[in-house]
């Protein structure tokens, strides 16, 4: 504590030292760049915040000197955010800086809000500094993301569609089986009305061999047609779950801001690896985080918590609790069919969609009535046995 | 009476003498007119009182608000009860006392305080 007590007393010390020239002309920038601008040391002290900073998380530049800057940020970014620096300083490996993130952070009032991040990093009087560019994006993701939506929404239709007319032409091969298996059955039937010499128990063993065969093939006309319609292009990957939730939270909020969602994210720090289409899956989280955040807009109250848990064994278990006001037992009974929904707008495929995608990963995905009234969906996804420190 | 988001942040202390914006509490509670958490309020619907605890890089802590003898509790999972006593005042720029592990008594300034919004 006394370390930082000293920190802090050294920052906003710095602070007030009278302005040189090149300070007034930072100042001077730092008043008018219009992206929130954050510079802190390599310890994560803010030593500086723009005006735009202010307005967009709601403190003023001499209220938050000297703090930390993962108080900008909602959990669990909030408390890793110290030993990321700690690991970039004793590894020199760059993960955020230069790349820029589209990440979520956290209003003075609570509210989480999503943002895109790029960082720098400068030397200064030889001690490192690193500046943040903070840009709200809202608005523009709240445009993406319908777009996204949209997109999706059509791809899969067009996707019921063909698979209406792979439907018509499989239904004659589907059928052939089909039949046969129940001629099989009702010649082994009779069968079994004579008397069961070695000949007739040869011929019903045949017959039921054959009806076996037979119902093996129109599951295989089946698998085929599932395939199809789960066709696409999956790249699978080791991906970190944490990261994943992040985007999709961002996307999720966007628009969101004036609802005041309270977000609450709780990993399991020992299965952060998943072995996943990313684009998939982010998809996947998006529309229940999205489905979650519409279903709460009229509660009272309105708190999303996302958490995860590393079972059962070789998956991680992701949860997404929202207070809404919970999915009535007319849609509940069918909620992951296509063109099901309790939403005025929407195709209502957003979870057929979803449930496709899970269950190409080898997970599952349900939901279960939370305390209060809220939903809880849960998805299981395949864990990847690496090192977390690799991604 | 409405239901109330409250932010209390640590007020000036020998550890923080600027005080600190990074470290408080975000409660969710009903207000009566003097600015006093409404016990039978709060009694009728517990679900809907919520605290959350942030203190600059820890890691955030979530819980429930509960009248214990006195004070109300703020009980967040595996961490000792800190109370605020029961007649302290929620109005914007009040001092209000939080008593913490072992008794160590802490100041927090109501920093802000909004209705829970409806649509």
């Amino acid at each position: 504590m006394a370390d930082m007590k000293l920190r802090m007393g050294d920052a906003r010390e710095r602070r007030s030292v009278p302005g040189s020239a090149g300070e007034a002309q930072l100042r001077s920038i730092l008043a008018t760049v219009p992206d929130a601008m954050i510079i802190i040391d390599d310890k994560g002290l803010l030593l500086s915040f723009s005006a735009a900073a202010e307005k967009l998380f709601g403190y003023s530049e001499s209220e938050v000197i000297g703090e930390n800057v993962s108080m900008l940020m909602p959990s669990p970014d909030r408390e890793r955010h110290d030993s990321y620096l700690s690991d970039y300083r004793r590894t020199g490996k760059r993960k955020i800086i230069g790349i820029g993130r589209v990440t979520t952070a956290r209003h003075r009032n609570g509210n989480v809000f999503p943002i895109e991040l790029s960082i720098g990093e400068a030397r200064v009087d030889n001690r490192k500094i690193f500046t943040g560019f903070v840009h709200d994006i809202t608005a523009r993701r709240q445009t993406e993301s319908r777009l996204q939506d949209l997109q999706s929404e059509l791809a899969h239709v067009g996707r019921l569609s063909e698979m209406s007319t792979l439907a018509s032409s499989l239904a004659h091969e589907l059928n052939q089986p089909l039949t046969a298996i129940a001629s099989y059955c009702e010649g082994a039937r009779d069968l079994l009305n004579g008397k069961l010499d070695e000949d007739r128990l040869e011929t019903l063993r045949e017959a039921l061999t054959e009806a076996a065969s037979q119902a093996v093939r129109a599951g295989e006309i089946v698998r085929r047609m599932r395939d199809f319609i789960s066709r696409g292009e999956t790249e699978y990957s080791v991906e970190n779950l944490h990261r994943l939730i992040t985007e999709a939270n961002a996307l999720a909020l966007a628009g969101c801001r004036q609802y005041a969602i309270d977000v609450q994210v709780a990993l399991d720090h020992s299965a952060e690896s998943v072995f996943v289409d990313r684009i998939q899956i982010q998809q996947v989280l998006f529309n229940i985080s999205r489905n979650a955040i519409d279903a709460m807009i009229d509660s009272p109250i309105r708190s999303l918590a996302i958490s995860s848990v590393a079972e059962p064994p070789g998956f991680v278990t992701v949860s997404i609790e929202d207070t809404g006001s919970g999915i009535s037992d007319s849609v509940a009974a069918k909620l992951f069919q296509p063109f099901v929904t309790s939403k005025q707008s929407g195709m209502g495929i957003g979870l057929s969609i979803c449930r496709t995608i899970v269950e190409s990963h080898g997970g599952r995905i349900w939901f279960e009535r939370a305390v209060g009234g809220g939903t809880i969906f849960r998805v299981t996804l395949p864990r990847a046995e690496v090192d977390d420190e690799q991604l | 009476m409405p239901w109330n988001t409250v932010r209390l942040e640590l007020a000036q202390c020998p550890e923080f003498p600027h005080g600190s914006v990074g470290r408080g509490y975000l409660v969710r509670v009903p207000l009566n007119n003097a600015g006093e958490i409404d016990k039978n309020t709060l009694e009728r619907e517990p679900h809907k009182a919520s605290v959350r605890r942030f203190w600059s890089s820890d890691p955030d802590e979530v819980g429930h608000i509960v009248p214990v003898d006195g004070h109300f509790a703020f009980r967040c999972e595996g961490q000792p009860d800190r109370l605020i006593p029961i007649q302290s005042q929620l109005s914007l720029g009040n001092m209000v006392e939080i008593i913490c592990h072992k008794g160590k008594r802490m100041t927090f300034r109501i920093a802000d305080i909004r209705p829970l919004q409806t649509r």
